[in-house]
């Protein structure tokens, strides 16, 4: 498997028809040949994943997504990201440290949210976490931390995964700053390749606004040119 | 074999086809199947010109 940073894979969680579709989720972390992905348990999909045992066999499609994070040239780079949408931005980190600064910005709801403190910690030259409450870390939000920090720091790139309004608020920041910024989006999807055209979003192509879809030309997009 | 159809006055060469929704506007798949086996295929409810989501 190629590395490129931020594709998904779409797995089939049971035999029969229900549910049908598979559920996408981000790849986590590449070794070797294994790749590892983590996910909530939020409906009937996950629910039937976090069943299965170690040594099971699972039928997974990718990996997917054409748009992912690119990294080439930065030297200093700002990963933020929040609460479940941290699982992408692991691998990016990872790979990046290694010909970057990585400067890291987490952020979760409250002390019960908080998750793979440590192992992003490794992976990051800074690490900022916060909780919106206060119960652990820093208080308030993430963004916040890395605005401060633009005061002093010279960050050449952004990349965000996380809520849609963590998004917007980094979409606007990187607008004002002239950073560039690469943010990975999420849509409900059917197929995850591209034909089902279920997972539709506009995106700014010069003076014409067009469709394009998440799960094949992102899930990763430029936030110059995306409608969120 | 012939494996013409005729549906509704719509001619196809056999009655193989593809339905909406799986199968985008069918040159998503160009690359990996020859489209011309098809007798027909199904897009996605359409409209003559683009129309906002929102």
């Amino acid at each position: 498997m190629t590395q490129s940073h931020g594709q998904f894979i779409n797995i089939r969680v049971s035999d029969g028809v229900e549910p049908l579709l598979r559920r996408p989720i981000s790849i986590h972390n590449i070794e070797g040949t294994n790749i590892e992905f983590i996910f909530q348990v939020k409906g009937k999909g996950t629910n039937i994943l976090a069943e299965k045992e170690v040594g099971d066999k699972i039928d997974i499609l990718g990996p997917l997504g054409k748009g992912t994070f690119k990294y080439e040239g930065a030297k200093n780079i700002a990963i933020i990201g929040g609460g479940i949408g941290i699982f992408p931005l692991y691998e990016l980190a990872k790979e990046a440290r290694k010909t970057a600064k990585v400067n890291m910005y987490l952020g979760f709801r409250s002390k019960d949210f908080v998750v793979l403190e440590d192992e992003y910690r490794k992976v990051s030259d800074k690490f900022i976490l916060t909780t919106d409450d206060g119960t652990y870390g820093n208080k308030g939000y993430a963004i916040d931390f890395l605005k401060e920090d633009l005061k002093q720091e010279n960050i050449d790139m952004i990349f965000a995964c996380g809520p849609l309004p963590m998004l917007k608020a980094v979409q606007s920041l990187a607008k004002e700053t002239k950073i560039p910024c690469q943010i990975s989006l999420e849509e409900r999807m059917g197929c995850g390749i591209g034909v089902c055209l279920g997972c539709a979003v506009k995106v700014n192509a010069g003076d014409q606004e067009i469709y394009t879809h998440v799960c094949k030309a992102g899930p990763v997009f430029d936030s110059n040119i995306v409608e969120i | 074999m012939n494996t013409e159809v005729n549906l509704a006055g719509i001619k196809m060469k056999n009655p193989v086809t593809v339905a909406s929704g799986t199968f985008g506007y069918g040159r998503e798949f160009d690359e990996l199947i020859d489209l011309n086996k098809l007798g027909g295929i199904i897009t996605k409810g359409t409209s003559l010109k683009p129309r906002p989501r929102k």
